[in-house]
């Protein structure tokens, strides 16, 4: 007789044991399928620390020419972001690499490079869509730059300590010119003032590109000033400017395109494409800043090159010369010009009395990753102001009824305030009484002409004396009629303070000048 | 004929069905400490940051004087404070013939071993 | 005889316990992904930071400048306190680039060889306080090159190679 009670068990225990099996080994990946989707942080300060080390230690990709020379259109060249100045020199970042990098748009694709998407590709790596905020803190400039969002309470963060390299500039002043000789006692109304760039020794005498001037590589700025007190009474005009470059004993003559016409006069603007057809009159000085990408689309890594500019003045008059006697400048020819007693152009070098060298400032890197919904930040706002009311800024102290709405360029949401066309401010008390660690955030932005500049400040005894926190004049970067964000840590005098005071002003300014603010945020920590 | 008696076989059957359980608990646990631990480790044992600074050091090291003494000072302290044996060389320029100078790099740290010819840009 | 008619039932039992357990556990290590307590994140972005802000002191801001931390550790004599550092250090590991401020505390020492005999002599450079039972601190390091007299008693001031050793931690 067969008793098949024990098998049915063996048959069941069987199937079951591989339906448990392979029901383990389906779960046993489960982890693997979520794992970039929980809230762990593990994972995320990993990828923060990937992304630090990438910005803070790597120049970016491609390398030459730069990634931050691609402009908008060619954005899709660049592969990997990098703020440092070269593969060997970890932690110090160049200027231009961070300006390029924090030129965020959130809409136009024709304008910067779009958050989240691009910088996804570029820094933060992977398809997983993580969220992230990178932010830039100058410590020596007091600004502070972003690409991101509002934090959430819990993310992956790693913090990097960074310099950043300056830019070097000259300014050709009165006092240097005369001591020079470049103020000719000619009596002429034709003028030739050259400026060498010698490539060859800047690029040789400083090898350490943390130090080094690289025009290929930074901006140069140079600055033709007093002008005006040359010969006063005269009508000045900028002829026009030549570039040469002297390769291996041969000069050639560098078209200038009208992307890098010098400024007039402070101006936030170059110099139109109708110019050197229609001259320009010059009341005081010239500023000539030329693109890195020009400068490395002329091949001039190892030749020198030559600026000659050409000054005429009317009545005829002594006047800053150091080209010739009086040279033929519609017929300049390489040798017979640079190479010339009459000429000693200034040379644009290492040395401090010509140049002012470029600096590296301190600065900090921040990056957060997390993933999932955006909630506010954690700081408690003690007082915040979007400016969305339509008697804007009526809550604030206006010294006059030159501060309004304003719902043209730039603002968020509905409308910033406007502060225009003559010395003005609005001020705001904020009694921060039971609250330390007293910060304010705002964005500012302005559109100047002339010695005009706004200034945000903030005062502990209610207005009587004031400390700057910003202060944007006329030609900075943020004065180009954009709004942009700053953020500040007070010191203990606003703690708990019933007489903490905002003020922003616009100052000698006159019909045209226009400063504009938006979101201020004052938050704090309670005791 | 005797038939078998396998009225317990389901005994070892279910010893089976949990260590094999186990085995594949176990597996999951590990797999996801991983994520982790190797991140954090790897960047904490490879010390990038010291030979970086060593090298460092050592490079502009090659246009001062008393480079004898100097290269005492990193062997005796790196071997001292940072449990790490360091030996190097360095080759002074020598105009006009070669301009660049050169160092040879050792260093261990009984974990992460490295060796780096440097030459002067 | 044994009877196994209940036998079902007990494997039944058995499996359902397993299912539960596994249920349980596979919950809780989904949404939580297990890591061990000493992953050791936290020190890794310590270090980095300290590692950076010595590198930050020990570079010259342009060309013909000493670099800060040189210029501190030669300005100190051997065995006495300087507050740039702590100013300094604390000032570049501290930033944030929002709002507040972090709280690391450090202790900073310098380490020399002694050319006589070879013997490594350390002193301290600065520190916010000391290290309390139960803290946990990461070691940062930087190597720079000074013009100094090393130990005091040398008869002059030479190329030497210190070491400066940062002890780090958060309250």
């Amino acid at each position: 007789m067969t008793d098949d009670r024990g098998n049915l068990s063996v048959d069941f225990l069987a199937g079951f044991t591989i339906f448990l099996l392979a029901f383990i080994w389906v779960i046993a990946m489960i982890p693997g399928l979520l794992i970039g989707l929980q809230a762990y942080t593990i994972d995320y300060d990993a990828v923060a620390y990937r992304t630090g080390v990438i910005l803070a230690e790597d120049p970016g990709w491609p390398v030459a020419p730069a990634w931050e020379s691609f402009g908008d259109p060619q954005k899709y060249n660049v592969t990997r972001f990098g703020l440092a100045i070269s593969k060997d020199t970890p932690n110090i970042l160049s200027q231009d690499k961070v300006n390029r990098f924090f030129n965020v748009s959130t809409t136009n694709p024709s304008v910067g490079f779009i958050y989240p998407d691009d910088y996804q590709k570029r820094a933060i790596f992977g398809d997983f869509p993580y969220r992230f905020r990178i932010s830039l803190r100058d410590l020596d400039n007091y600004r502070t730059r972003t690409v991101g969002e509002q934090l959430p309470d819990d993310y992956g963060y790693i913090r990097r300590v960074v310099k950043i390299k300056g830019t070097s500039n000259a300014t050709i002043n009165k006092s240097y010119m005369t001591s020079h000789s470049y103020i000719k006692t000619d009596n002429a109304t034709t003028h030739v003032f050259s400026i060498l760039i010698n490539n060859t020794k800047l690029l040789s005498e400083i090898r350490d590109p943390a130090y080094q001037i690289d025009p290929s590589r930074e901006q140069l700025l140079i600055t033709v000033a007093d002008l005006s007190s040359i010969c006063p009474g005269t009508a000045i005009t900028l002829n026009n400017v030549k570039i040469y470059k002297l390769d291996s004993g041969i000069y050639s003559n560098v078209p200038l395109p009208a992307s890098n016409n010098p400024f007039v006069d402070g101006s936030s603007t170059r110099l139109p494409s109708s110019w050197p057809g229609i001259p320009a009159p010059v009341n005081n000085n010239v500023t000539i800043k030329f693109n890195p990408q020009y400068i490395d689309s002329m091949k001039a890594q190892n030749s020198q090159i030559f600026i000659a500019m050409r000054f005429d003045v009317s009545p005829a008059c002594t006047f800053l010369n150091n080209t010739q006697a009086v040279p033929d400048y519609n017929n300049l020819v390489g040798k017979d010009t640079f190479e010339n007693l009459n000429t000693t152009p200034f040379d644009y070098n290492y040395h401090p009395d010509n140049v002012t060298q470029p600096k590296l400032r301190d600065a900090v890197l921040a990056v957060a990753v997390w993933s999932g919904e955006t909630v506010a930040a954690p700081m408690t706002a003690l007082f915040s102001d979007d400016f969305e009311s339509a008697t804007t800024p009526d809550d604030w102290t206006p010294q006059s009824g030159w501060s309004d709405p304003w719902y043209g360029t730039p603002h968020y949401g509905n409308s910033s305030v406007v502060l225009r066309d003559q010395p003005t401010y609005i001020t705001k008390t904020i009694p921060t009484a039971g609250y330390a660690d007293i910060s304010v955030s705002f964005e500012m932005g302005t559109q100047l002409s002339g010695a005009v500049f706004a200034t945000a400040e903030w005062s502990s005894d209610g207005g009587t004396t004031w400390n700057l926190l910003k202060q944007i004049n006329n030609g900075d970067p943020e004065d180009n009629n954009a709004l942009y964000p700053f953020a500040y840590q007070l010191p203990a005098g606003a703690d708990n303070n019933p007489a903490f005071t905002l003020r922003f002003s616009l100052v000698n300014a006159n019909a045209g000048d226009r400063a504009f603010i938006d979101n201020v945020i004052v938050g704090g920590n309670p005791y | 004929m005797a038939r078998l008696n396998d009225d317990a076989q389901w005994i070892i059957l279910m010893g089976f069905l949990i260590s094999f359980s186990f085995f594949f608990l176990a597996l999951i646990i590990n797999q996801s400490t991983v994520v982790g631990q190797t991140t954090a480790e790897s960047v904490i044992e490879f010390p990038k940051n010291d030979i970086r600074d060593l090298v460092g050091v050592i490079t502009t090291n090659t246009s001062r004087s008393n480079t004898t003494v100097v290269n005492s000072d990193i062997t005796v302290i790196s071997l001292h404070r940072k449990n790490a044996v360091v030996r190097y060389s360095l080759i002074q320029p020598n105009p006009p013939v070669d301009l660049h100078s050169y160092a040879s790099i050792h260093y261990n740290n009984g974990v992460t071993t490295y060796y780096e010819n440097w030459t002067s840009l | 005889m044994v009877n196994t008619d209940g036998q079902l039932y007990t494997i039944e039992g058995f499996a359902a316990g397993l299912i539960m357990i596994m249920t349980a556990y596979l919950v809780v290590s989904a949404t939580s992904v297990y890591t061990a307590g000493d992953t050791h994140i936290s020190d890794m972005q310590l270090e980095q930071l300290g590692s950076d802000a010595l590198k930050i002191m020990a570079t010259p801001a342009s060309t013909g400048e000493i670099s800060p931390l040189q210029k501190i550790i030669e300005v100190t004599p051997v065995g006495t306190d300087n507050a740039t550092f702590g100013k300094m250090f604390g000032n570049l590991t501290n930033s944030k680039t929002g709002f507040g401020t972090d709280h690391i505390q450090f202790i900073a020492s310098v380490s020399y060889r002694n050319k006589t005999d070879d013997s490594v002599s350390i002193y301290r450079l600065n520190s916010t306080r000391n290290l309390a039972g139960g803290e946990h601190a990461v070691r940062t390091t930087k190597w720079v090159i000074v013009n100094k007299k090393l130990p005091p008693s040398a008869p002059f001031a030479e190329d030497r190679a210190v070491l400066v050793e940062v002890l780090m931690w958060r309250d």
